[in-house]
C-alpha cells in the first residue's frame, strides 16, 4: 500500500480529536474525505503531514513508517499540503512565493515553474505582483502552484475549490487528474463540496466525530443518494 | 524587617507600572517601550512640586497623571499610524526625549544626578517616612490601580482591546473606533504609571532621570511579558519574582570577600533565569486564558418571539440621523471606480440593493467583488462615484462609521478574534455598548452590569442560530475551519445591521449548515433586512438570490435573475468555461 494509517490518533495538546483511525490510499488513487464541520477532516491531514504530532497509531508512507516526522522532512519525501488558509506569503511577489514553494527542489526550476503557469497563466501575468494584491481565488491557485512545483507523490488539499469560480473549480479538478495521470500522484483530498468529492474521488471516507463511519467508492455513494442523511 | 517591607514596597510600585504596561502591550498589543518614561514623568512632577512649593503629595501625583494622560495622548496620534517594530522604535524615542529633557534641565531636575530631599509621604500630617509606614499608603494605591486595570479589562472596553490587537481590521468592520479606543489605552496606561512614579519618588525621598531610562522600559515589557500577557495578575507575580530573585542573589558566598566578581555573576544568573521561564513557559507565568476556566453559563434561553425580533433590523439605527427611511433601495451605487496602478479592479460599477431582496453578486475570480464590498464599507477608498446608504453619501466614511449607520459586512478569509472566547467574538459585534464609555464603565457599572447580561443573552442565541451555542466557551481559534466561518455569521447577524454584505460565507462549510444558511438568510430577507451575497456556490445563488449582478473584470456585465443568467450562453461560457 502506497500510504496507511493505522489506529491512528491526533488533536491538540491534550485534546484528542481524531480517535484511531485507518486509512489506506493507493498509488495513483484519489481518495476524498468528507463529514460534517469540526469532524477533524483538517487534523487528520495535519496528522499525516507531521504538523501535529499524532498521539498514537502509525503512518506509513512507500513502506516506510513516518509517523512523527517532521514537516520539512515529509515535503522532502514527496508529501505536500495545502492548508484552508493563510497559505501564501502576502508580503512576497507571486514569483517569490513559487521560489519559495521549490525550497527542496534541488534541480533547475525554471522548467517546472513553466508547467505551472501553463495550468495557472493567471500567475504568469502577475508574477511580479505582490500576492497580497491577489484576489481569493488567485491566492488558491498561488498555493496550489507553490505545492505542485515540488512534485510531490503524495497530495494533501484540504478544500482547494474553496472560493475558485466554478469554471476554476471544473480546471483544478482536470488539472489534479492529469497530475495524477502523468506523474502517479496520490491525492488525499478534503471536500466541503461533497457531490464533486464523490465525482472526482475513487474511494470516499466520511467522518464523523472523529472516527470514520463509513468507506465507499465515491460513484456508489453518489448513487445511493442518501448521502445526504449522513450529515 | 524593614528591609522586607522595603521589597514588598518595591514589587507594589513595579506591579502598578506593569499593569499599566499590560494595557498596551497584553490587552491591545501595542508594543511600547517606552513606559518608564510615563513612570517618570509622574515621579518628576509629584516630587518636584514637593520639593519646591511644598505642595502634597496626593496633589503632585494629580498632576502627574495629568502631564502623564497629555503625553501619552500625544505618544498615541503617531502611534496610530505604526506597528510592531516601528511602534518600538518610536515609544523608544519618546523615552529618550524625555530622559534627554530631564537631564538637561538641571536648575529644575538636578540634571544627571537628581533632586534628593524630596519630602516623603505623608497623610494627614502623619510623616511615612519609613517602609512600615509608607506600606499602608502603598498597598492603598496598589489596591486602586489593580482594581481600575481590572475593571478596564474585564469589561466590555477590554474585549474592545482584545479584539483590536487580534484583528484591527475586523474590529473597525464592528463598529470599532480604533482611534479614540488607542488614545484612551496609552492615556489610562501613561496615568497609572504616573501614579506609580509619584510614590516612588516620595517614598525614596529622591528623583533621578537615570531610574527612567529605555533600560528599564525593556525591563518593565520583561514584567509583562514574564508574568503573562493580557493577565494582570501576572504583572504582579513578575514583578515579585524578578525583584526578589536580585535579592536573593546578593546573599551568594563570596560576596564580602570580593574574590568573584559578585555583580556579573548576579546578572548571569538573572540572565539565565530570563531564559529558562521563557523557554519553559513561553506564555508567561500566568497565561492569559487561565482564568476562565469553570466558569459556569447560565442565561435564560431566548423566545421564538424574541429569536424574530432580534434577527429584525434595529429599529433605533435605522432612523439615527438617516433620512429617506421608507426608501425601497437602502444602499444606492452610482459609478464606481477603482484602479490599482493599471488594474481597473472596478470600472463603472453602479448597482442598487433593494429592502428585503437578497442580491448576488457572481462572476470569476478578480473581477472586482470583494474590493466592491470593500469600496462600499470604507475599507478600501473610492476613486471616483458615489454610495447612498438610505440617501446619505457614505462614499470613503470609515469603517466604523458605516457600521454605525447599519451597514455591515463579513470577510471572504477567516477573520475572528482568535484569542478570544466564542461567546467574546460575538459580544465584541453586537453594536457600541455601555461599557465601551468610560463614564458609564466606572460611574454607572449597574447599567453596563445590565447591558452585558441582556448581550450575552443575545449572542448565545445568535451562536444557537448558527449551531455554535455549545462552543461558546472555548477559544475561536480551537474552532474548525467551517466552524469558524459559522462564528463570522453569527458576528454578522450579532451587528443587527439593516443591510448586509456577505462575502463567501458558505464555502467550506458542510451541506448541513449550508441549507441553514439559505434558510436563515431568506428568513432575514423576508424580515426586512437588504442583503447581498458573493457566492461561487451555484446551488445557493439559484436558492437564495433574488436578483444576480454578473461582473466580470471589474465591470457589471449583466443584470437579471440567477436563472436568466445562467441561461446566457456567453456569461456561462466565462463562468463555467462551457
Amino acid at each position: 500500500m502506497f500510504m496507511e494509517l493505522n489506529d491512528f490518533e491526533v488533536g491538540y495538546s491534550k485534546k484528542v480529536i481524531v480517535h484511531g483511525i485507518s486509512m489506506r490510499i493507493g498509488e495513483g488513487e484519489i481518495v476524498s474525505i468528507i463529514g460534517h464541520n469540526g469532524a477533524g477532516k483538517t487534523t487528520t491531514l495535519k496528522g499525516i503531514m507531521g504538523i501535529l504530532r499524532p498521539l498514537r497509531g502509525k503512518v506509513v508512507f512507500k513502506g516506510q513508517d513516518i509517523t512523527g516526522h517532521s514537516p520539512l522532512e515529509n515535503v522532502k519525501n514527496g508529501i505536500s499540503f495545502l492548508p484552508q488558509d493563510r497559505f501564501i506569503f502576502p508580503e512576497l511577489s507571486v514569483k517569490e512565493n513559487l521560489d519559495l514553494g521549490a525550497y527542496t527542489v534541488e534541480d533547475d526550476i525554471n522548467s517546472r515553474l513553466e508547467i505551472i503557469y501553463q495550468l495557472f497563466p493567471i500567475l504568469k501575468e502577475r508574477s511580479g505582483q505582490r500576492s497580497s494584491t491577489l484576489s481569493g481565488g488567485e491566492r488558491r491557485m498561488l498555493g496550489l502552484g507553490m505545492i505542485l512545483i515540488t512534485r510531490p507523490q503524495l497530495l494533501l488539499l484540504d478544500e482547494p475549490s474553496l472560493g475558485l469560480a466554478p469554471v476554476l473549480v471544473t480546471t483544478l479538478l482536470e488539472s489534479l487528474r492529469n497530475i495524477r495521470d502523468s506523474f502517479g500522484t496520490s491525492i488525499l483530498l478534503v471536500e466541503q463540496n461533497v457531490r464533486q468529492a464523490m465525482e472526482f474521488a475513487q474511494r470516499v471516507y466520511v467522518m464523523k466525530m472523529g472516527s470514520i463511519i463509513l468507506e465507499e467508492k465515491g460513484e456508489k455513494l453518489l448513487q445511493r443518494g442518501e448521502w445526504w442523511d449522513l450529515f | 524587617m524593614d528591609y522586607v517591607i522595603h521589597l514588598i514596597i518595591l514589587v507594589l510600585l513595579y506591579s502598578v507600572v506593569a499593569i499599566s504596561l499590560n494595557l498596551l502591550v497584553g490587552f491591545t498589543g501595542l508594543l511600547s517601550v517606552g513606559h518608564a518614561a510615563f513612570f517618570g514623568i509622574g515621579a518628576f512632577a509629584s516630587g518636584l512640586l514637593a520639593y519646591y512649593h511644598g505642595v502634597h503629595f496626593l496633589i503632585g501625583m494629580l498632576a502627574g497623571i495629568v502631564i502623564a494622560i497629555i503625553a501619552g495622548a500625544l505618544v498615541s496620534i503617531p502611534a496610530l499610524r505604526v506597528k510592531d517594530e516601528f511602534l518600538v522604535l518610536l515609544t523608544i524615542g519618546f523615552n529618550m526625549v524625555i530622559f534627554g529633557f530631564l537631564v538637561t534641565q538641571q536648575d529644575l531636575t538636578g540634571g544627571r544626578w537628581g533632586k534628593v530631599g524630596i519630602p516623603a509621604l505623608s497623610f494627614f500630617g502623619i510623616n511615612l517616612a519609613t517602609p512600615a509606614k509608607a506600606l499602608p499608603i502603598v498597598i492603598l494605591f496598589f489596591a486602586i490601580c489593580f482594581a481600575i486595570g481590572w475593571r478596564l479589562t474585564h469589561s466590555p472596553f477590554g474585549r474592545v482591546l482584545k479584539a483590536m490587537r487580534d484583528d484591527e481590521n475586523a474590529a473597525k468592520a464592528f463598529g470599532k473606533n480604533i482611534f479614540r479606543f488607542k488614545v484612551l489605552v496609552f492615556s489610562l496606561g501613561a496615568g497609572l504609571a504616573a501614579i506609580a512614579g509619584s510614590l516612588w519618588s516620595h517614598y525614596h525621598a529622591y528623583v533621578e532621570p537615570r531610574a527612567f531610562t529605555v533600560n528599564e522600559s525593556i525591563f518593565l515589557l520583561a514584567l509583562v511579558v514574564i508574568g503573562g500577557s493580557a493577565n494582570l495578575w501576572g504583572s504582579v507575580l513578575a514583578a515579585l519574582v524578578l525583584i526578589t530573585i536580585p535579592e536573593i542573589l546578593t546573599f551568594l558566598p563570596g560576596a564580602e570577600t570580593g574574590e568573584v566578581p559578585i555583580s556579573a555573576v548576579r546578572i548571569a544568573i538573572y540572565g539565565a533565569l530570563l531564559v529558562v521561564f521563557m523557554r519553559f513557559r513561553p506564555k508567561g507565568l500566568l497565561p492569559e486564558h487561565l482564568s476562565f476556566r469553570g466558569r459556569k453559563l447560565q442565561y435564560l434561553p431566548i423566545t421564538a418571539e424574541e429569536k424574530e425580533n432580534i434577527l429584525r433590523p434595529d429599529e433605533t439605527k435605522r432612523y439615527s440621523g438617516l433620512s429617506g427611511e421608507k426608501n425601497e433601495t437602502p444602499l444606492q451605487i452610482e459609478g464606481l471606480y477603482k484602479h490599482f496602478g493599471g488594474l481597473k479592479a472596478v470600472d463603472n460599477v453602479s448597482l442598487d440593493l433593494p429592502k428585503g431582496r437578497i442580491t448576488a453578486l457572481i462572476g470569476p475570480n478578480g473581477a472586482g467583488k470583494t474590493t466592491i464590498f470593500n469600496l462600499i464599507t470604507g475599507f478600501l477608498s473610492v476613486d471616483s462615484g458615489r454610495i447612498h446608504l438610505r440617501g446619505r453619501e457614505i462614499t470613503n466614511q470609515p469603517p466604523h462609521r458605516i457600521n454605525h449607520l447599519g451597514l455591515a459586512r463579513s470577510f471572504q478569509e477567516v477573520r475572528i478574534f482568535r484569542n478570544m472566547l466564542v461567546l467574546d467574538n460575538v459580544l465584541v459585534a453586537c453594536g457600541k455598548q455601555k461599557g465601551e464609555n468610560l463614564g458609564d464603565l466606572f460611574f454607572r457599572p449597574w447599567r453596563v452590569a445590565l447591558e452585558e447580561k441582556e448581550n450575552c443573552r443575545l449572542a448565545m442565541a445568535y451562536l444557537d442560530i448558527v449551531g455554535l451555542s455549545e462552543k461558546a466557551e472555548i477559544l475561536a481559534n480551537d474552532l474548525a475551519f467551517a466552524e469558524q466561518k459559522l462564528l463570522m455569521l453569527a458576528c454578522l447577524l450579532a451587528t443587527r445591521a439593516e443591510v448586509l454584505l456577505i462575502d463567501e460565507v458558505v464555502s467550506g462549510i458542510d451541506p448541513g449548515s449550508i441549507e441553514r444558511f439559505m434558510s436563515l438568510v431568506r428568513q432575514l430577507a423576508n424580515w426586512g433586512k437588504t442583503i447581498c451575497i458573493i457566492e461561487h456556490n451555484i446551488d445557493v445563488v439559484k436558492t437564495v438570490a433574488d436578483l444576480a449582478y454578473f461582473l466580470s473584470e471589474g465591470k457589471v456585465i449583466a443584470v437579471g435573475t440567477p436563472d436568466e443568467l445562467l441561461a446566457d450562453p456567453k456569461l456561462t461560457k466565462i463562468y463555467f468555461g462551457i
